[in-house]
C-alpha cells in the first residue's frame, strides 16, 4: 500500500472511535443543558399536565441510554433519525442544505486567497512603504469587523443604495447558478473579509520571515531572478501555515455560518444549527454534531496530504 | 517582482462580475403578495404546535370551526349556527353547506369528528380536549353534536383558541398522508403550494373557495382571496426585513420594531404603522421556592413599586399601553373595576411601608426574564430600576427561551417576567396558568380556583361578568401575577399593498389585499 493511502486508512480508521466517543459525550451533553423539546414545542403556553403529555408522546420520558442505543442503532444503519418538529429526516435537511453552505464558504475562501495572498505577500515585499502600512491597517480594520455588522453596512450599501444586488428570494446555486450567485455576493464578501485579513497578515509574517533565511540568500546568489525567489522559495514555503488556517476554517464555516446565513437570509445548515438549538432538537442536533465531526476530520486528513505536496519532507518514508 | 496590475485585474474581474450578475434579476412578478416574517414556521399540522408563526402562517390556510374575532371574543367561521342544550352539555353544530376543501372534497360533519378526535388523541391540547369533550358525532351531513364532561361556559372560546387550534381536516387526511401531515388541506382562502425551509412557504389562490358572506371580523367573515399568490418569506433579523421593505423585496413585513415607526415616517411609499397589542407582559411570582411564596404584602409592596406608564415610554417609545388588568381592554369581559387599577400609578411610599411589614431586609431577589426577543430584558432593567427605588435589592437573569422554559416549568424562579399572547376567553387569561390544577407556579388558592371552576360553571353572561370582576379584585389582592402592559404590534407595507389591516392580535390576514404593480 502507497504511504499515503496508508496514511489515509489509518486515519479513517481512528476516525471511528472518535466518533463514538463525541457522540455520548454530545449526547449526554445535550440532555445536561437546561431546556426541553417538549416545553419549546408547547412555546410557554402549556400547563404542566400537557407538557408531560407531550414528552410521552415524543418518547423523552425513557432513559437516556435506551434512547442513546436507539439513536446509535439507527445512525450504523446510515439513519439520523427525524427532527422531532417537522418529522423530516436529518439526511434529508443536510444533503439539501449542504450546498449552499458550500457554495457559500468556497466563493469566502476564494475571495480571502485571491485578496489574502497577493495583500500579504505585497505587503512583505514592499515593508514599511506605503503600501504596508495600508494593508496592515486594512486587514487590522477588517479583523475587528463583526461580521454580522459588516454584512448589514453591505446589504445597506449594495442593496439599499446602489441598488445592485438582491436582499431575499435566494435560489439554490444547484437549480441556477446564476441567480444563485447573486444573493451569494454579499455574504461570501461578509464572511471572506475577515480570513482575508487573517491570511493577508499570515503570509506577510511568514514570507518576512522566510526572506531572512539563508536559503533565500542562496536562491539570490544564484542569481535567480526575483519572481522565482519569491514564488518558488519564498511563498510555497510561507503557505503551509495559511493551508493549515484555511483548513481549521473550511471546517468551522462549513459547520454552518449561522449569523452570515441568518443575515442574509440563506437555507444553509448555519441557519439549521441555531432552530434546531433553539428548539432544543435533539435528533437534528445530534446529527448536526456528527455531521461537523466527520467533516471536520477529513478536512484536516486534506490539509495533512497537502502539507506533504507543500513540503516534500513531510511525506512518509 | 509582482505586477501591481494583476491585483487590480483581480479586484477589478470581481466588481465587474457583481454587476453582470446585478443587473440579471428575474422578472417582477403578477400578483403576488411577499411578506417578510420574522422567523420560519416549524409544522404545517396546528394540532401539533403552539408556534406562533405557524398560526401567522397557516390560519390563512385552514379554518376552525370558530375563530378569533376582531375584539377576540369567539365567533361562528365553519359553524353555520349552533345550539346549547337547556343543561349546557351539549352543543349541536350546524356547518355551512357546501364549503370545499383544497382537494376538492365537500366538508362534512364526519370531518370534524376526524378533526376533535385527532386532537384528542396526540398533541399539546389531547389532555384539554380529552377531559372537556365526553363524545362527538355527526348527527347528519351537516350536523356535528358534541357532548361535554361537564358544563363549560368557555367551550366554544376553546374550539376558537388560536393556540394549537382546532382547524378542521378532511376526515382521515393524516393517515392519507402516511400517517403525519406534510401536505396542509384546509378549507381556508388560501391553499398550500411548498414550503421551502428558510426560504419561502408559498401559498396560492383557492378557486374552489367557498366564501362566507357574513361581516368580515378577525379570523372570521367575508374572505377573499384577491392575489393569486403569497409568499411568506422569513427573516429573522429585523433590520433586514425593514432593509427589504424599502427595497421592494418584500410587500410586508412582519414584527418590525418601534424605532422603525420613527425611521419611515414621512418616507412616500411605505407605511410603518403601530398599535398597542393584546398580548399583554406580566410578572409572575413563584409559589414554590422564594422570597414571594408566602408573603402577599411583599407581593403588594412589588406591584405598589412599577411604574407602568414608564415602562410603556422606555421600551415601547409611547406605542403601548400600561396593562390595567388580568383581561385586555375591549375583550368582551373587560368591566368598570376591570379599568380601575389601583396599580396604574406607582406608589413609592406605600411600597416602601410594605416591604417594611413584610419583613423585607434587603435580600437579593434574582428576577428572571428570556433573553429574546429584546424586550424582555429592557423591561426586566426598566424594573430593577423601579425596585431598586423602593429599596429592594433585585438582579436580572435572561437566558434562552428552551432553557427558562424549564425554569418556568420547574417552578424554580422568584419572579418571572414572561407574556400571555390572545386568548379567547378570559377564563385562559386568570385561570390556564393560576388555577392550581394547572399551574407550574406552585400557587395555590382556593379562592381562585373556586372563581375559575365558576368562570367555567356559569353560562349566563351577566354572572360571567361578575365573576371575572372578582377575579381581578383577588389578582389585585393577592397578587399572583402583575399584568404590566401591552406588547405593540408594528407591521409595514408599501404603498401599492391595498387593504392591509394591522390588527392588535398581531398575525398576518392576506385576505381582502390586493397588491399593484
Amino acid at each position: 500500500m502507497p504511504p499515503l493511502l496508508r496514511q489515509v486508512v489509518a486515519r479513517l480508521i481512528a476516525l471511528l472511535p472518535l466518533l463514538l466517543g463525541l457522540s455520548i459525550a454530545s449526547f449526554a451533553l445535550v440532555h445536561v443543558i437546561p431546556g426541553d423539546p417538549a416545553l419549546v414545542m408547547l412555546g410557554g403556553e402549556g400547563t404542566p399536565r400537557q407538557v408531560a403529555e407531550l414528552r410521552t408522546q415524543l418518547g423523552l420520558d425513557r432513559p437516556l441510554h435506551v434512547r442513546y442505543l436507539e439513536w446509535l442503532s439507527r445512525v450504523v444503519r446510515g439513519d439520523l433519525g427525524e427532527s422531532l418538529y417537522n418529522r423530516t429526516r436529518v439526511v434529508d435537511e443536510l444533503i439539501w442544505r449542504f450546498p449552499t453552505t458550500l457554495s457559500l464558504v468556497c466563493l469566502a475562501l476564494l475571495i480571502s486567497v485571491l485578496i489574502g495572498v497577493p495583500a500579504g505577500l505585497v505587503s512583505a515585499v514592499y515593508r514599511n512603504s506605503w503600501v504596508d502600512h495600508v494593508a496592515r491597517v486594512l486587514t487590522l480594520v477588517s479583523l475587528s469587523m463583526p461580521s454580522f455588522w459588516l454584512g448589514l453596512m453591505l446589504i445597506i450599501l449594495f442593496s439599499l443604495k446602489l441598488n445592485l444586488l438582491p436582499i431575499v428570494g435566494y435560489t439554490s446555486v444547484v437549480t441556477d447558478l446564476w441567480s444563485g450567485l447573486r444573493f451569494l455576493i454579499l455574504p461570501s464578501c461578509a464572511l471572506g473579509t475577515y480570513l482575508t485579513a487573517l491570511l493577508a497578515r499570515l503570509v506577510r509574517s511568514s514570507v518576512l520571515e522566510i526572506l531572512g533565511q539563508d536559503y533565500i540568500r542562496t536562491a539570490r546568489a544564484k542569481g535567480l531572478r526575483e519572481r522565482v525567489v519569491l514564488f518558488r522559495h519564498a511563498l510555497r514555503n510561507a503557505l503551509i501555515p495559511a493551508v493549515t488556517v484555511l483548513g481549521i476554517n473550511l471546517g468551522i464555516l462549513l459547520g454552518g455560518s449561522a449569523v452570515i446565513e441568518t443575515l442574509f437570509v440563506l437555507p444553509g445548515v448555519g441557519q439549521l444549527v441555531i432552530t434546531a438549538l433553539y428548539n432544543r432538537d435533539l435528533p437534528v442536533i445530534q446529527g448536526l454534531i456528527l455531521y461537523i465531526s466527520v467533516l471536520y476530520v477529513l478536512i484536516n486528513l486534506a490539509v495533512d496530504i497537502l502539507y506533504t505536496y507543500l513540503d516534500p519532507r513531510l511525506r512518509l518514508g | 517582482m509582482i505586477r501591481r496590475g494583476s491585483v487590480a485585474w483581480i479586484l477589478g474581474s470581481i466588481l465587474a462580475f457583481t454587476l453582470l450578475l446585478g443587473v440579471a434579476g428575474p422578472a417582477p412578478a403578477g400578483t403576488v403578495l411577499k411578506i417578510a416574517a420574522d422567523g420560519d414556521i416549524s409544522d404545517v399540522d396546528l394540532h401539533m404546535t403552539t408556534h406562533y408563526l405557524n398560526r401567522v402562517v397557516l390560519l390563512n390556510v385552514y379554518d376552525m370551526l370558530f375563530a378569533l374575532g376582531e375584539d377576540m371574543g369567539p365567533r361562528p367561521s365553519l359553524v353555520d349556527k349552533y345550539a346549547v342544550s337547556q343543561d349546557g352539555l351539549v352543543y349541536t353544530l350546524t356547518l355551512r353547506r357546501g364549503v370545499k376543501f383544497h382537494s376538492g372534497k365537500t366538508l362534512d360533519a364526519k370531518d370534524v369528528v376526524y378533526s376533535i378526535t385527532k386532537m384528542q388523541n396526540k398533541g399539546p391540547r389531547s389532555g384539554q380536549f380529552k377531559k372537556l369533550i365526553k363524545s362527538i358525532e355527526a348527527a347528519d351531513p351537516l350536523t356535528v353534536k358534541i357532548t361535554l364532561n361537564e358544563v363549560n361556559a368557555g367551550f366554544i372560546a376553546t374550539l376558537a383558541n388560536p393556540i394549537a387550534p382546532a382547524v378542521i381536516y378532511p376526515d382521515g387526511e393524516a393517515e392519507r398522508q402516511g400517517g403525519t401531515i406534510t401536505k396542509p388541506v384546509g378549507t381556508g382562502p388560501f391553499e398550500f403550494v411548498e414550503w421551502k425551509k428558510d426560504s419561502v412557504i408559498r401559498l396560492k389562490k383557492f378557486a374552489g373557495y367557498t366564501v362566507d358572506d357574513r361581516p368580515t371580523s378577525g379570523f372570521t367573515g367575508k374572505r377573499l382571496a384577491l392575489v393569486d399568490q403569497v409568499d411568506f418569506i422569513p427573516i429573522r433579523d429585523s433590520s433586514v426585513r425593514a432593509a427589504a421593505l424599502e427595497r421592494g423585496d418584500v410587500d410586508v413585513a412582519l414584527s418590525l420594531t418601534q424605532q422603525d415607526v420613527d425611521r419611515y415616517k414621512g418616507k412616500p411609499g411605505i407605511t410603518v404603522a403601530a398599535k398597542p397589542g393584546i398580548t399583554l407582559w406580566d410578572l409572575r411570582f413563584g409559589f414554590k421556592k422564594g422570597i414571594f411564596m408566602n408573603n402577599q404584602k411583599l407581593r403588594q409592596a412589588v406591584a405598589y413599586a412599577i411604574d407602568k406608564e414608564e415602562i410603556v415610554k422606555a421600551v415601547t417609545f409611547g406605542l403601548s399601553k400600561p396593562a390595567p388588568a388580568g383581561i385586555p381592554v375591549g375583550t368582551p369581559y373587560f368591566g368598570a373595576v376591570h379599568g380601575n387599577d389601583p396599580y396604574g400609578k406607582p406608589n413609592p411610599e406605600k411600597a416602601k411601608q410594605l416591604l417594611k411589614e413584610a419583613g423585607y431586609k434587603g435580600e437579593e431577589i434574582i428576577l428572571d426574564a428570556h433573553l429574546q426577543p429584546s424586550v424582555y430584558p429592557e423591561i426586566a432593567v426598566v424594573l430593577q430600576a423601579q425596585f431598586q427605588a423602593v429599596g429592594m435589592n433585585v438582579r436580572v437573569r435572561t437566558l434562552e427561551s428552551a432553557a427558562l422554559q424549564t425554569t418556568w416549568d420547574g417552578g424554580e424562579f422568584a419572579f418571572f417576567l414572561s407574556g400571555l399572547s390572545p386568548r379567547p376567553d378570559a377564563e385562559i387569561y386568570y385561570c390556564q396558568f393560576w388555577e392550581s390544577t394547572s399551574t407550574s407556579t406552585g400557587y395555590n388558592n382556593p379562592e381562585y380556583d373556586r372563581l375559575c371552576r365558576a368562570a367555567r360553571a356559569t353560562i349566563k353572561d351577566e354572572e360571567r361578568k361578575k365573576v371575572f370582576a372578582d377575579l381581578e379584585n383577588l389578582l389585585r389582592t393577592d397578587v399572583p401575577w402583575i399584568p404590566l402592559a401591552y406588547e405593540p404590534q408594528v407591521q409595514g407595507w408599501r404603498s401599492n399593498v391595498q387593504g392591509w389591516q394591522l390588527w392588535a392580535a398581531g398575525y398576518a390576514r392576506t385576505w381582502n389585499v390586493t397588491v399593484g404593480r
